[in-house]
């Protein structure tokens, strides 16, 4: 743990030097002057160093490796993105109990850096982001050290069809233990056919496995996902078609929990109008337990609904009945600005039916103010015999959480931010939280600083 | 260990991608291009790829671009041309592509979708939410 962290320190100083560097030697023109890669201010010694250096990919200096594209370089150069993040904020219930006794200061900060290299019909892309995390309060007291290293290789086998393949790989402390980290791996990859003009086919597969050192690997799985989908054009505005996915999972100390599932179902996106766009699925997922007949037989259906109001504003509707698993995602590599509360569901495994509606929009005065809020409410359901392995009666839960963003762009590098969200378990009946945190409510508001080059 | 050796085999199989000698193909960029082509080039632009599916296709590339609030007049059309008028209102300011050539036009829409991207990213660093308080193991 020590060492993790004493690494962690080492590559933060490294990318924060690294990264001053460049922000500071860099050209000062910001991109909101003219063309990108026009330049426009002084170079530095070390800038003007580093550009006599030639790269091997593109016989230019090395130093534009670091500089903005024009539309011309793009897919041809390749790049370095060094980008830092920092986060600060309160949350009234940090820990999410019953009461609201538990304030905390949150923080993060995040350094990272993209190296991607576009050539010819190959792209390649790699990200490495280190994360530090840290929760104070008068209760809770909480440092998590997390390494996020994601790579992307994208091939154009023809002009019909694509190939993908994607990995992340994620090694970190669980939050509010002492010493358990934990790994995360998805590998993913994917083909894409044009069959005809009209008829696009995709097949994809997902390989996903989690390590947990500590609760005796009671949650370590392996899970292979596969599926397929075909996208008909049946007319400019109208798209259908059938979906299948394959899925099995296996859990490494606990076989009752160990499954396989099918899915079938068909999907279909509908241009309304101009700037209003609506999307709708509808399938059946059956669920088959290794041990015991505790099967499971639901129908999943989804809308959604996108819809833009004049130029600057924004707005998506969606709503989705899902048959999903409890994991525990509040220290995973987020992506999802949005409720994250709802995301994070616990480790006392139990098969659950969600329903989840939520919306969200953005208006953007221009480019370099915009304004957000979101509002995401899920309804949870599960029988006694959905709670595998484990004890415990039928579950009924509602959650809601809502927020506002404003984002203010300084310049070309550098972002600021702040974010106020509100969220709320109304009800928790027989959640395995029951009486400490099945219920909880919290306020949180946060501030931060993005800086891209 | 088993999944460790994978895990390593597909870096190594990165790292031999990324060490393939680049070569100088035509630019997929070009006048004429379909409004799909044209949103797929602009998510390679703005530097989004890993947002999206690893094979992702024009359909993809223009949900992704509607959700930032990225649509040309008469919405998307994915087997349409995306013409001179279409990339003008794909501007923060129409009027200030009036009389643009194609290319300064891309140019600029490739600036101003590139500032919206980069806005929207602050949006997904934010800290960890709370988690449930000691959750019970199964």
């Amino acid at each position: 743990m020590k060492k993790m962290q004493k690494r962690g320190e080492k590559w933060i100083g490294g990318l924060a030097v690294l990264f001053v560097a460049f922000v500071t030697l860099a050209p000062a023109a910001t991109a909101d002057q003219g063309a990108p890669g026009a330049g426009g201010g002084g170079e530095g010694k070390l800038t003007r160093a580093i550009n006599k250096i030639k790269n091997p990919f593109s016989g230019s200096g090395l130093g534009d490796l670091f500089g903005d594209q024009s539309a011309a370089d793009v897919g041809h150069k390749p790049r370095i993105r060094p980008h830092f993040a920092f986060v600060q904020g309160f949350n009234s219930n940090a820990r999410l109990g019953n009461r609201q006794v538990d304030e905390a200061w949150q923080a993060r900060m995040a350094p990272g850096i993209t190296l991607s290299i576009p050539s010819g019909k190959l792209y390649t892309e790699v990200d490495y982001t280190y994360a530090f995390t840290t929760t104070q309060g008068r209760r809770t007291h909480d440092n998590t050290n997390t390494h996020n290293l994601n790579a992307i290789a994208r091939y154009d086998l023809s002009a019909d069809t694509t190939v993908g393949v994607g990995n992340n790989f994620q090694i970190s402390d669980v939050p509010g233990t002492s010493g358990d980290t934990f790994t995360l791996n998805t590998t993913t990859a994917q083909v894409r056919h044009r069959l005809s003009p009209k008829l696009n086919a995709s097949l994809g597969d997902a390989v996903q496995w989690f390590n947990d050192s500590g609760t005796s690997r009671q949650h370590d799985f392996i899970d292979n996902g596969v599926s397929a989908g075909l996208t008909y054009d049946a007319t400019s505005d109208l798209s259908v078609g059938p979906t299948f996915a394959w899925n099995v999972r296996d859990f490494r100390h606990i076989s009752e929990k160990n499954y396989w599932q099918i899915q079938p179902g068909i999907g279909a996106s509908y241009r309304l109008g101009p700037k209003t766009t609506l999307g709708g699925n509808f399938g059946w997922a059956y669920r088959r337990f290794e041990k015991g007949s505790n099967n499971e037989s639901e129908l999943v259906y989804g809308v959604t609904a996108s819809h833009m109001l004049g130029r600057k504003f924004i707005w998506s509707l969606a709503y989705a009945k899902t048959l999903t698993d409890t994991f525990d995602t509040g220290f995973v590599f987020r992506e999802l600005p949005q409720a994250v509360a709802l995301d994070n569901l616990d480790r006392d495994f139990r098969v659950l039916k969600s329903h989840r509606i939520g919306t969200a929009a953005t208006y953007n005065f221009n480019e370099r103010n915009s304004l957000g809020a979101f509002g995401d409410f899920q309804f949870i359901n599960a029988d006694a015999k959905d709670r595998v392995g484990g004890a415990g009666g039928a579950q009924d839960e509602k959650a809601m959480e809502v927020g506002a963003r404003y984002t203010y762009r300084l310049n070309r590098y550098l972002s600021l931010d702040v974010a106020y969200s509100f969220g709320r378990r109304f009800d928790g009946q027989g959640n395995p939280q029951e009486g400490r945190a099945d219920r909880y409510t919290f306020h949180k508001v946060t501030g931060g600083v993005n800086i891209a080059v | 260990m088993t999944r460790k050796t994978v895990a390593f085999g597909i870096l190594f199989a990165f790292a031999l991608l990324l060490t393939l000698p680049g070569s100088s193909q035509a630019a997929d960029l070009k006048q004429g291009m379909t409004q799909g082509d044209f949103a797929a080039w602009l998510i390679k632009a703005i530097g989004a790829e890993s947002k999206l599916p690893p094979a992702f296709g024009p359909e993809d590339a223009i949900t992704f671009l509607t959700q930032l609030g990225s649509i040309p007049e008469g919405g998307w059309k994915k087997n349409e041309e995306m013409t001179t008028q279409g990339l003008t209102s794909l501007l923060e300011k129409p009027e200030e592509g009036a009389n643009l050539s194609w290319d300064d036009l891309v140019q600029k829409v490739y600036n101003h979708i590139q500032k919206i991207f980069d806005n929207r990213k602050l949006g997904t660093l934010r800290i960890h939410s709370a988690t449930p308080a000691d959750p019970e193991i199964a």
